[in-house]
């Protein structure tokens, strides 16, 4: 098989992996997310930074109960972000040029159309679920940690504290406690006393976005960040300042991570079965390589000695000829001399 | 052998040309001059602006028409126009630019006055007139002037321009558009008050003094630029409008509470209309019953009519009675958490009247009974007793309104969001105690 060969069918079961998955979307197509599905709208305008969310958040996920209380807003007067015991945060923005006053973000997981984290998993922990959260699988989970690197928006976190079974931590939009009948909508935005937090259905959430543009064009932006930022999230955002200003990152593009990605990454499940095979194919080949070359070694060893020992013969038998002949001409010369001497004494 | 190859010290080399050639870093202080209202009754006032015999004030020394015959300008009584309507930016057809024409102008008398030693003269080195002192000495003068006057303004204008008017969509049209019966009620203007309000002519008049149908027929023209009279008078975006204009105006701190809060994109109701475009009331109607007019409407008439139309509107804004305005309203609805909230609704009513108090914009537009009150007590009909919140914002989130705040967010939002606007410091929108206490 010609190597370019082997690569292109490397190449194409890798692909065919990943559309057959499309659950865990990652794939070389655009992913408009799925119809129906839900999300969140946070209008930063209408934030007062009361930290209700954050209160509601921690209570219906059970998360550790944080050193200064949430009705303390003293912690907002630096820039905090989401860790293994906070799922969400708010963030107070000052001193924004033309901004009277402050402006409040929060932020939490973004549940991206198209996960960076989903991608970059390598067991399919992650799954952008039909309802539009991004949902993490502990049972298959091996804890390496390329989902925190991955995502770009540095949302989920990593249990350290726990030695023995660490978990990745990230809002789940409260899909288990919706699945279960427990909670109707997300606990921020039920709690959150401004709906600041609009939840449903995130098509609609982009109408009610464009239309509060629309009726309001001196107190937004005409931006709706999520509708197309890294190919889309389920969490979309109305600010009436750059978004920039509230510490969200404007270079992300609208290409989704996977997109981006998807050809090295899809590789990696063939590799893990294809490269012991190839491996072991590789040593195989060499291992004989090295068994030929051992046994022409000794052919060659064998004929270099029978050879040589061809040329000991021949020179000993001419060694002997050559003996003979100094023999036969010594011999020879002294029966001349003594003939000659012979002659002397006869004259 | 050069110092620079000998080492020594020198000036700059080749290709330091901006070590010496530096671009100059100060930008230019002059300021444009505001010949307004009060500086041009000064001129008018002046005895030092020597009149001709044959005219007595003193219009004729700058305002002046130009006769294309005779190749020279002379003054026409009536037609005092804005220099600007012919000095443009540059020169045109011979027409000097503004900067020319106000410079050999107003620096040229100055200058005479100043030969001749009289003490009250205006400047003539730049400053004086584009100079931060200069405007500041400006303004102190004018102060001054109108600290002697009667009432503490500057008379009106004299060029014959009405006090009230109509203006109608075919005013001032000649031939056969005129005989057409109107397309809408005209609106009484209150020409006076306008002129009281703004600093000169040019803020409406802006490319000629004639009536704003001249140019800007009911299908647009190409001396109107083509902008229709509806655009002319309705266009929010520009600042000469008259919706323009008094939209401007909501965005004064006063009015921004309410107005700041409501949607600029919906597009106005009938009822919108009729607040400018009245009924005219039959007995104000000439002989012939009808105001399609052949021949056009006496300025008299119009005059009338404008009077009978404007002092029906309300000239205070009128809610209702004190003791229909209830005192205080508990929110009981959503208790949960928190404790009733009791907020003072007669005295937050009662604010925002005393902020309206002197506006006459206000007066005119909130004039109806309960109109002030449909900024919370939106989309119903006004009414004594409005329909509860709760009738129409429920639970949150409902897709079939995703437009719709549920009850709580309509509270808050409507709360704080006017809290804000207007500036209300406190209680702090996350002070929620403060409106209402925690349950123990």
């Amino acid at each position: 098989m010609l190597r370019r060969t082997f690569l292109g069918i490397l190449g194409s079961a890798g692909t065919g992996v990943v559309l057959g998955r499309s659950a865990h979307a990652a794939g070389n197509r655009e992913f408009a997310g799925h119809p129906g599905s839900f999300g969140v709208l946070f209008d930063a305008t209408r934030c007062i930074g009361c930290r209700k969310c954050e209160a509601a958040c921690n209570k219906v996920n059970e998360l550790p109960a944080p050193s200064k209380t949430f009705e303390d807003l003293s912690v907002l007067d630096v820039k905090r972000r989401t860790n293994a015991g906070t799922f969400t945060v708010v963030n107070r923005y000052d001193n924004i040029p033309g901004v009277a006053g402050s402006v409040f973000r929060k932020s939490q997981c973004n549940h991206c159309l198209e996960p960076a984290c989903a991608s970059a998993c390598f067991v399919h922990a992650f799954t952008k679920t039909a309802h539009g959260a991004v949902t993490w699988d502990p049972s298959v989970c091996v804890g390496c940690r390329y989902c925190m690197v991955a995502c770009p928006f540095n949302v989920p976190a990593f249990e350290y504290s726990d030695p023995l079974t660490p978990r990745i931590m990230k809002c789940t939009m409260c899909y288990p406690h919706i699945a279960s009948g427990r909670l109707q909508v997300p606990a921020c935005t039920a709690a959150c006393p401004n709906e600041s937090l609009t939840y449903g259905n995130r098509n609609d959430l982009i109408m009610v976005a464009r239309e509060r543009i629309r009726a309001f064009p001196n107190r937004y932006i005409s931006h709706i960040y999520g509708e197309h930022e890294m190919g889309g999230t389920s969490w979309l955002y109305l600010s009436g300042v750059q978004f920039k200003s509230i510490g969200m990152r404007d270079d992300l593009g609208t290409v989704s991570a996977p997109e981006l990605t998807s050809g090295a990454l899809a590789a990696v499940p063939v590799v893990a079965v294809a490269w012991p095979a190839l491996l072991a194919g590789i040593y195989a080949i060499s291992k004989r390589k090295d068994k030929v070359a051992h046994e022409e070694k000794l052919e060659a060893m064998a004929r270099v000695r029978t050879e040589a020992k061809a040329d000991l013969n021949r020179a000993l038998i001419q060694a002997e000829a050559e003996k003979k002949t100094a023999v036969e001409r010594a011999v020879r010369k002294a029966l001349e001399e003594a003939a000659k001497s012979q002659t002397e004494e006869g004259a | 052998m050069g110092r620079a190859a000998a080492d020594k010290p020198t000036g700059p080399l080749d290709g330091l040309c901006r070590a010496c050639h530096i671009a100059p870093r100060a930008v230019s202080q002059s300021q444009p001059v505001d010949m307004d209202k009060v500086l041009h009754f000064r001129h008018i006032d002046s005895k030092n602006i020597t009149s001709t015999a044959a005219e007595k004030d003193n219009c004729a020394q700058c305002h002046h028409e130009y006769d294309k015959n005779a190749k020279k300008i002379f003054y026409a009584r009536g037609k005092e126009s804005t220099c600007r309507y012919c000095h443009g930016e540059n020169r045109v057809d011979g027409v000097r630019s503004m900067r020319q024409a106000a410079h050999q102008q107003c620096v040229t008398c100055h200058l005479d006055l100043a030969d001749k030693g009289v003490k009250d003269r205006g400047p003539y080195l730049c400053a004086g007139c584009h100079g931060a002192e200069g405007h500041a000495a400006a303004s102190a003068n004018n102060r001054k002037v109108m600290a002697g006057l009667p009432d503490g303004k500057a008379p009106r204008l004299k060029r014959e321009q009405p006090d009230l008017t109509l203006l109608s969509s075919n005013a001032g049209v000649e031939g056969p558009e005129n005989t057409r019966p109107r397309s809408m009620n005209p609106v009484a203007f209150d020409h006076k008050s306008h002129e009281e309000r703004n600093n000169n002519c040019r803020v409406c008049h802006h490319a000629s003094m004639d009536s704003c149908g001249k140019c800007h027929t009911v299908s647009g023209a190409r001396e109107g630029n083509f902008v229709r009279i509806e655009e002319a008078m309705h266009l929010a975006a520009s600042g000469r409008s008259c919706s323009g204009c008094h939209a401007a105006k909501q965005s004064a701190v006063n009015c921004s509470g309410c107005h700041g809060r409501m949607n600029k994109a919906s597009t106005p109701d009938n009822n919108t209309c009729r607040q400018c475009h009245m009924e005219v009331p039959s007995d104000a109607l000439p002989d012939t019953g009808s105001l399609t007019p052949a021949p056009p409407l006496s300025r008299e008439r119009k005059s009338m009519i404008a009077e009978i139309l404007l002092k029906s509107r309300g000239q205070n804004s009128v809610p209702f009675a004190i003791e229909d305005i209830p005192e205080k309203v508990s929110i009981k609805e959503l208790a949960a958490e928190y404790e009733p909230a009791v907020m003072p609704h007669r005295k937050i009513v009662l604010t925002l009247m005393n902020g309206m108090k002197d506006n006459s914009l206000a007066a005119y537009f909130h004039g109806e009974q309960g109109t002030v009150c449909q900024s919370c007590h939106h989309r119903s009909p006004a009414s004594k007793q409005p329909p509860h919140c709760g009738n129409c914002h429920g639970k949150p989130f409902d897709p079939r309104q995703p437009n719709r705040p549920g009850l709580k967010a309509a509270f808050h939002e409507q709360c704080m969001g006017c809290h804000k606007a207007l500036g209300v410091p406190k209680p702090s929108a996350t002070a929620c105690a403060e409106c209402h206490k925690e349950k123990k």
